[in-house]
Formats: C-alpha cells, structure tokens, sequence
C-alpha cells in the first residue's frame, strides 16, 4: 500500500511516537492531576513534557496549550466559546465541516470572503470588504484540506488586531508543517495532534491567546479545587474536564519533539515531492490537476476526464494507492497527500 | 517580606499541576530546584492542591523570585513534620 492519504491522518508515525504510547500504557498509565502517587505524578509529567514541547514549537506559553480531541474538538471549544448566537464572522471560501457545523450549530451568522491564487494582499482586502461593524471575528482555514493552498493568516491575524476582532486559524493541514506563532492577543488556533504533528489519532490542540476568555462548554473533574462547582480559573485545566488522552498525548510529545528535530527537512522533502507530483500528474493525459504547487501545503487534488472523483479513488485502492474521495461539488477531485518520510523516487 | 525560618525548606501550594509545572519550570531556568509533589497528609485542607518542595538552600530566593511569575503559588507553608502557612508577600 502506498499511503497518500497524510491530510486525513498521517501515517505511519515516527518509532518514537508508538513507543511513547506502548510506554505510557505499559509503564506509568496513572491518572495525571487526579491522585499524588507515583504513576499519576509520572503521568502528570508526560503531559507537561508534550505541552512544553507545543508551546516551543509554536512560540507560546505552556498554559496555552490546551489538549482537545482532535481538531474539531478544538474548533467547537474556540467557535461555542467565543462567539454567540447572531454574531456575524468572516470566513474564507475553503472551509471544513469542523468549521461550518459548529458555525451553523451556534446560530453565526458568516460571510465568505474570496482567495485570490497567488495574491496575498487581494486575499486580504477582500477579507476586509467584508468586515462590518458587526464582525466579531474572522475564522479561516491556514491551509485548504483539498486544493493545499495556503492563506495568508498571519496578515489576516494583524488585520483583525487592527479591527480590534477575534482571529480564529484551523491549522489542521499545517500545524508542524508550516511555522506558526500562536497564543497572541485575541487569536486562537486549532490543529490535529495526529496530522502534521505526527501523535496518534484522538489528539488534538488549541492555542489560546494570552487576551482571550472563552466560555467552557465541557466541564467536569480537574483534579484542582475539587469543592467547588464551577470549573478552575486556572489554564490549561479550565478547559480540560475529564481524565485526558495520556498516552496519545505522551506519543504527540514524541511527534512533536520528532518535528522540532526534523522540521525543515520534512518540508524540503515535502516541497520536492510536492513539485514533482504535480508535473508528474500534469504529464498523464486526461488528469487535471487542480491548484499549484506554488503556495501549497503537500495536498495535490486532481480528477481524471470521465470519471468520477470516487471512482478514480476506487481504481487507485485496487492499485494499492490509499487516496482521499473529496467530496465537494464542482468539480469533486480526489486529493493526496504526500508524506514527510517518502522518498521522491518514490 | 517574609517570616521563613532561615534553616527551613518551604512548600509552594498550587492549584493546578500545570501551574506548579510552569513555576518549576521558572525555577529551573533560573538554576533552583524544586520537586513537585501532592502533599494530601501534610497540609489539611488542601487535598487537591500540587506543591514544589524547595530545599533550605534555595527557599528565600525562590520565594523572591516567584513574585515576578504570572502564576503565583497560592500559599507557602514551611517544609516540616508539621507545615506553617508563611507570609510571603
């Protein structure tokens, strides 16, 4: 099997990160912040290792690092407890159901600003146009799941400073690929543990800015002030009700620590893998390839004429390529994403 | 300002874990040590509270230095058989 499905989840993951995961379970499965005794307090450290491990990566505080599920779980948090119902908020044109749904769900009212390929500043003032004095944030994806083009966040995180509104980033396909400054101000960024971080499924970040004071939606066990019924005021433990994912939080450590190692190879090999794909892809009659690979994360969508996008998806399984069927409309292309580890002779 | 007796070590109570990880973590990069344990036998009241347990050698330092932390401990008490909650700021 040829695995190019890296946008869904990653795979395979780094020895360190399954070790960190077998060891966890194996060796030190207390409770972290439930109990005193050795494996809890072990437990305890292998959460604070992962989170000053993130907070490291992305040039923040380790108690702005909140561990969530996944990065939908992440998003939910950041959109349900930031925003309210009949709020307005600007979006891009490329966003996810872990985006919309939540939108929909907390009655935000949205509209979609344009992506100008390969135009930054256009981008952003069509971001602007659509600011109104009832804007009470702009939510927007640092990379497309399906075409990999990348938005120019860290400009459109500026311009809400300046408009003096929330910025809310889904770094799902570029967390640990491309560099970010999170936890600044009013912004809050969301992101898989299990994608570009490299940890096990069932994890996930958000990166609380410093200014921010999100609702909670989940509360629950802390392992701090348990007399009391309100949740802590204390981060990270504010946001983080309920026993957590210990051992896949230990096996993100291991990734992140693999990425803060092996980073800027990991995104020369992607690049060059990347580039080649798409002349690759463009050289086969009949495929069109959606997007370029200037601006791009890893992400390469295409379709071949005549077919549909799930059976160009279905014929690549028999041939024992692992693709992703993306399902938007039009036109439905099938997306790969390459992989931090292939080789480009590959 | 504080009453710390001199040949004491003290305990920095804590809310949270992460809050006691993060002011040892101050601690480190500013070359003191501190051992982060749940004292429940200790201290009554506090069975849900993390304490840094910081030797004699380093108390007072540690105590002046903490005052300049974003996450202040919630109380001190001195490292003994039978702890004394200290004035520290």
């Amino acid at each position: 099997m040829i695995y190019l499905d890296n946008a869904a989840t990653s795979f395979p993951k780094p020895e360190g990160v399954w070790s960190a995961c077998g060891e966890t379970l194996r060796r030190w499965g207390g409770n972290p912040g439930r109990s005193g005794h050795l494996l809890a307090m072990r437990a305890s450290e292998e959460i604070f290792r992962t989170r000053s491990l993130l907070a490291s990566l992305f040039h923040t505080q380790p108690e702005q690092i909140i561990f969530t599920a996944n990065a939908t779980h992440a998003l939910n948090l950041a959109i349900k407890g930031l925003l309210h119902p009949g709020d307005h908020v600007v979006i891009s044109p490329m966003e996810h159901n872990s985006v919309m749904r939540p939108l929909t769900a907390a009655q935000v009212r949205w509209t979609a600003a344009d992506y100008v390929f390969e135009d930054d500043e256009a981008t952003v003032r069509s971001f602007e146009r659509a600011i109104t004095p009832e804007t009470k944030a702009i939510v927007c994806t640092h990379a497309s799941n399906v075409l990999g083009c990348i938005f120019p966040v860290e400009k459109l995180e500026d311009l809400c400073r300046e408009k003096g509104i929330l910025f809310l980033c889904d770094a799902s396909q570029s967390a640990g690929i491309l560099p970010i400054s999170g936890g600044r101000g009013h912004s809050a960024w969301c992101m898989p543990g299990h994608k570009g971080l490299l940890g096990p499924q069932g994890t996930g970040v958000l990166i609380l800015g410093e200014a921010l004071s999100p609702r909670t939606w989940i509360e629950g066990g802390s392992g701090t002030n348990s007399t009391e019924f309100l949740p802590p005021e204390e981060w990270p433990e504010r946001f983080e009700a309920g026993t957590p994912n210990t051992p896949g939080i230990a096996g993100l450590g291991a990734g992140v620590h693999y990425v803060l190692k092996h980073g800027e190879s990991i995104r020369k090999n992607e690049k060059i893998l990347l580039e080649k794909l798409h002349r690759c892809l463009r050289a086969i009659a009949g495929v069109h390839v959606y997007g370029s690979p200037c601006n791009s994360v890893c992400t390469v969508s295409f379709n071949v004429t005549g077919l549909f996008c799930g059976e160009v998806a279905s014929r690549l399984d028999e041939q024992g390529f692992a693709c992703a069927r993306v399902c938007i409309v039009p036109p439905p292309p099938t997306a790969i994403t390459e992989h931090w580890k292939r080789a480009p002779c590959e | 300002m504080t009453d710390l007796p001199q040949d004491k070590g003290v305990l920095l109570l804590f809310s949270s874990v992460t809050g006691a990880q993060r002011c040892r973590q101050r601690l480190e990069e500013q070359g003191m040590e501190s051992l982060l344990v749940k004292l429940d036998r200790h201290i009554a009241g506090t069975s849900c509270d993390y304490c840094l347990r910081i030797s004699a050698a380093d108390s007072y330092k540690a105590l002046e230095t903490v005052k300049t932390f974003p996450h202040r401990p919630r109380s001190v008490y001195s490292d003994e058989e039978t702890p004394q909650k200290i004035k520290w700021k």
